[in-house]
């Protein structure tokens, strides 16, 4: 039973194609793990146990018949509730979700998942509307993390990160704005990345930031985040935000080794006040670590970090503000008073706001572009710290204050991986972030694989 | 100091009647206490840089690369 839990994607591809274990069996531990820990976790909204069986038997039957689909033929995976499947209806954890929304549709990213023959469990809980956090009067399931039930897995993919984490799927589709895929994985101590904005179709998902949205893997490994992504990236004509651009294979371009990888460190972040030194050290060692395994060091100047943090505001508050806003006016009771607040705080920004912002982004991914050309990844923390405790501080006021490490890259629209690089005193996973060139996945995922062949980190499992 | 807070609250009343919001003495509360916040972070973006920058449109995948 442990064995099955702690398996990677890749591992347990292995296992299925050498038909040592079927998807059937792995499908239903893994069923009986999320409701036995849907109570402590509390990672799902809806467990899919007769759609995710039947999709195993059929997945068996034809690797019985020596049909492979490719390695997540079988694999049990479980999607974030903000993307739509046929199996479930899709909630966003909230009451003001339109009813039956795209029902009996998967999203693009889950059909490319279930084409390549994964088997959905279920659907993730998250906080609500992939924003700030969730008010525990509205009814949903607040996912815990598994590494300290009192701690929070983190903004929004709190389902995903947390099971993972807990060996409840083996792999997870979220979405992140601002870092809700890279921050719940950094305080889960697994593997998530953010894809380059329009690398992965956005259609089915319940947009939070138009502009700043995108949909990713979650998974133990970095191997297993390329495995996910040469599933579901390539264009789609359904999502206007979509990139016409090559898709690489992500996981062939894993050539396991750190020699000659171009290493940018922004000195600057490292220094900020709000970073825990404990964060800085991990990192620090990582980096230190790169070095000795090949790469080549170079310190880089962060250009226009304060004014990227208020462009970031701006352009999320203006953009959620606009999608909620007719819900907000005539049925507010309908959100949690967290994301009520926070959305309408767009309501306050002017026109002038927005399109200012959106020309200190245009500036701002010029200079990131040029900072790029002289390395081949940026490596820097994800978080300023560990999980907090899930009733800490104003979660509404918090974020207006605090620098954001992830944010940044939703601005430019570059791919950021986090993975973790070691734990803290108290015992709680720690986040390295590694950031590539718009649509360079491939540098990105290289890095952090190889950076996994040389630790141990991303093998811990929490103590449930 | 007084005197802000009350054109600061005038401001949000304003805000939210035009707007159509309907909130809470609490949630106006809070709303009055963010909002300097909220304007100090639009003001960040008045930067010379950006004054021949244009047009500022939504990016599609397209034009943010």
């Amino acid at each position: 039973m442990v064995q099955e839990l702690a398996l990677t994607i890749a591992e347990a591809a292995e296992l299925l194609q050498a038909r040592r274990i079927s998807s059937s069996e792995l499908t239903d531990r893994l069923l009986a793990r999320c409701h036995a820990l849907q109570n402590s976790v509390s990672a799902f909204i809806t467990i899919c146990d007769a759609s995710a069986r039947n999709a195993a038997r059929i997945a068996d039957l034809e690797l019985a018949q020596g049909t492979v689909r490719g390695p997540l033929h079988g694999i049990p995976l479980a999607v974030k509730d903000i993307l739509s499947t046929a199996n479930a209806p899709t909630t966003a954890a909230s009451r003001a979700m339109q009813r039956r929304w795209r029902t009996g549709e998967d999203a693009a990213a889950v059909r490319k998942l279930v084409e390549a023959g994964a088997v959905i469990l279920g659907k993730l809980t998250l906080m609500e509307f992939a924003s700030v956090a969730s008010d525990p009067a509205m009814g949903f399931p607040i996912a815990k993390n598994p590494w300290d039930l009192s701690r929070s897995p983190g903004a929004s993919s709190s389902g995903p990160a947390a099971a993972v984490a807990a060996g409840l799927a083996l792999g997870a589709l979220g979405s992140d704005t601002g870092g809700s895929i890279r921050g719940p994985a950094a305080y889960c101590g697994i593997s998530g990345l953010a894809p380059s904005f329009g690398r992965v179709s956005k259609d089915g998902c319940v947009p939070l930031a138009y502009s700043l949205d995108t949909v990713g893997p979650m998974a133990r490994t970095a191997r297993d985040c390329a495995l996910i992504m040469n599933a579901i990236a390539g264009y789609d004509p359904a999502d206007p935000y979509a990139a016409n651009a090559a898709v690489p294979d992500f996981s062939g371009a894993l050539s396991g080794t750190l020699r000659n990888a171009k290493v940018g460190i922004p000195r600057d972040l490292f220094a900020l006040p709000e970073l825990e030194s404990e964060i800085s050290r991990a990192v620090l060692a990582a980096v230190d670590l790169m070095e000795e395994e090949g790469a080549t060091l170079r310190d880089v100047v962060v250009p226009h970090f304060h004014e990227a943090q208020a462009a970031w505001w701006v352009i999320d508050l203006a953009e959620q503000h606009a999608y909620h806003e007719p819900t907000l006016k005539q049925h507010p009771e309908l959100y949690g008073k967290y994301v009520r607040q926070r959305f309408r705080q767009g309501a306050f920004l002017t026109a002038s706001d927005y399109i200012h912002a959106q020309r200190v982004r245009s500036l701002i991914r010029s200079e990131w572009a040029r900072v790029m050309e002289d390395i081949d990844v940026l490596v820097l923390p994800t978080m300023l710290s560990c999980a907090p405790l899930l009733d800490h501080g104003d979660v509404l006021t918090d974020p207006l204050l605090l620098p954001s490490l992830t944010s940044i890259w939703n601005l430019v629209g570059f791919p950021a991986l986090s993975v973790c690089c070691g734990f803290s005193e108290r015992r709680l996973p720690i986040g390295l972030q590694i950031v590539g060139k718009a649509f360079d996945e491939a540098t990105v995922l290289r890095v952090g694989e190889a950076y996994q062949r040389n630790t141990d980190w991303h093998l811990h499992m929490p103590p449930l | 100091m007084g005197d802000d807070n009350a054109v600061t609250v005038r401001i949000v009343n304003d805000i939210l009647m035009q707007s159509g919001l309907a909130v809470t003495s609490e949630e106006r509360d809070w709303l009055v206490r963010v909002y300097p916040i909220q304007r100090r972070m639009a003001n960040r973006l008045r930067v010379p840089e950006v004054r021949d920058i244009g047009p500022a449109v939504m990016p599609s995948s397209r034009s943010l690369h």
